[in-house]
């Protein structure tokens, strides 16, 4: 599985049941379509951190780095 | 998980327990009465070393561990009886000092944090507006960039130390469309172009500890005065959250444990139909569920100062700690007035104060509503 489908099948599975994984567009506003919620990043956070073995500082916990699928699944493979 | 502590630790909380009952407890009372901030107690602290407990010795701190901080914190509380000085020097350290540790650039570090760790400079943080309170995050504050300055418009409501703090980490909007990852934060000080406080306000409890209303009106903060990058004020607020919901609320811990001590003095002391008040079972359970309750703080609180050590995000411990801590003070302050009957409900014995003082436990740092929604949404909920 790739990165993409893991974060999609986990904010599917956890944080929007409501979607679909086919419907995540890899470059959408998770921010501005309301997907990622205060509560939600710190999941995903966790989540991240456990599953791909790393760990995300607070400081990188900014729009760019988490803001679409695409800028996630990159910040994962930099630091990998 | 390790909690055995050192000998090194266990004589410095003793340290602390002395100098807060040698320095700390003159003319609280008028104090209190008076909603007056303790300047005495505020230097004395810093020249202890308190506010500069968890920051490195190179800028000025003492650079203890979080154990060691939540022990001193617990060591304050059950010694020092002027818990609103206790409340504003927490808000300082792990909303101000801690932040700009963590987030801050080295000149900031080296500008901000040895005043703050000797207690020349005061700080704080405003978050709360007079519209946004538990949805922290809807605040409506904004800061607009405007040439090598941002540009703050806005007000704080219940900004602890506001009053008298000489800086105040301030969050704003700087990317609405972004929602909670549109904030920034940035470091304000009180004499900046468009900064003003409002009145200390008027409280039920920590009367000592002032809170105001912060006005940021077109306030002019220059560039290198925001904290961390566009965008990371929510991740500096919720990281200043944990440190407070483990540290501010072991001086609880501390105030529980001489509560205990006072309450199964006064049940062996006081007599009444021929026998200690203790050996009544009304009496004693009540007893019994402090000591419970205290003990459960102990162990949740420890555990989370042990997940911080070892570098671990814990934010549903820090909520579940915050939470039982904040309602087992009000609940030990009701036993402990109950179980002294007439004597505990006037001021002079102060457990009535200790009870004010505990309700805003439940409130500040998130409501204990809160942090059950935080529980329950990490629950899958």
């Amino acid at each position: 599985m790739q990165t993409i489908d893991i974060l999609k099948q986990f904010i599917t599975d956890e944080l929007v049941p409501d979607y679909n994984p086919d419907d995540l567009d890899d470059n959408l506003s998770l921010l501005e379509s309301g997907i990622i919620d205060s509560l939600g990043i710190m999941k995903l956070v966790a989540f991240i951190e456990e599953k791909f073995q790393l760990k995300v500082s607070d400081e990188e916990l900014i729009p760019e780095n988490f803001e679409t699928l695409s800028a996630l699944s990159k910040l994962i493979s930099q630091k990998q | 998980m390790d909690f055995s502590l050192t000998k090194e630790q266990i004589n410095f909380k003793k340290s602390v327990v002395k100098f807060a009952q040698r320095e700390l407890n003159r003319g609280v009372i008028e104090l209190e009465q008076n909603g007056e901030f303790s300047w005495d107690g505020w230097r004395k602290c810093a020249n202890f070393g308190i506010q500069g407990l968890p920051i490195p010795s190179k800028y000025d701190g003492l650079e203890e561990d979080i154990l060691t901080c939540l022990l001193a914190m617990q060591g304050l509380g059950y010694a020092c009886k002027d818990s609103g000085l206790l409340f504003a020097i927490n808000s300082h350290m792990w909303t101000c000092e801690i932040p700009i540790l963590n987030f801050g650039t080295d000149e900031q570090k080296g500008k901000y944090l040895p005043g703050l760790c000797k207690g020349a400079i005061i700080g704080g943080h405003a978050m709360t507006e007079p519209d946004s309170g538990s949805d922290a995050f809807s605040l409506r504050s904004t800061a607009v960039k405007k040439g090598d300055k941002y540009i703050l418009r806005g007000a704080k409501m219940f900004v602890s130390n506001g009053p008298i703090a000489d800086i105040l980490l301030v969050f704003a909007v700087t990317d609405k469309a972004k929602g909670f990852a549109g904030i920034s934060t940035f470091i304000v000080e009180k004499d900046f172009p468009g900064f003003s406080v409002g009145k200390p306000l008027d409280k039920m409890g920590l009367r000592t500890s002032p809170t105001g209303e912060v006005i940021l009106q077109d306030c002019e903060v220059p560039m290198e005065n925001r904290l961390g990058k566009e965008g990371v004020g929510a991740a500096i607020f919720n990281s200043e959250m944990e440190w407070e919901r483990s540290c501010l609320f072991a001086c609880h811990l501390g105030a529980m444990e001489r509560q205990l001590e006072a309450c199964i003095r006064y049940a062996k002391e006081r007599k009444q139909f021929g026998k200690p008040i203790g050996k009544f079972q009304s009496i004693s359970n009540k007893i019994a569920d402090m000591k419970v309750r205290l003990e459960l703080s102990r162990l949740i609180l420890y555990k989370v100062a042990w997940m911080k050590d070892q570098g671990k995000k814990a934010p549903i411990e820090s909520a579940i700690a915050k939470l039982y801590l904040s309602e087992s003070y009000v609940a030990s302050c009701l036993d402990a007035i109950q179980i002294h009957g007439g004597y505990g409900y006037m001021k002079e014995f102060g457990i009535e104060r200790d009870l004010r003082d505990s309700i805003a436990g439940k409130i500040y740092s998130g409501t204990s509503e809160i942090q059950k929604n935080i529980i329950a949404s990490w629950l899958g909920l």
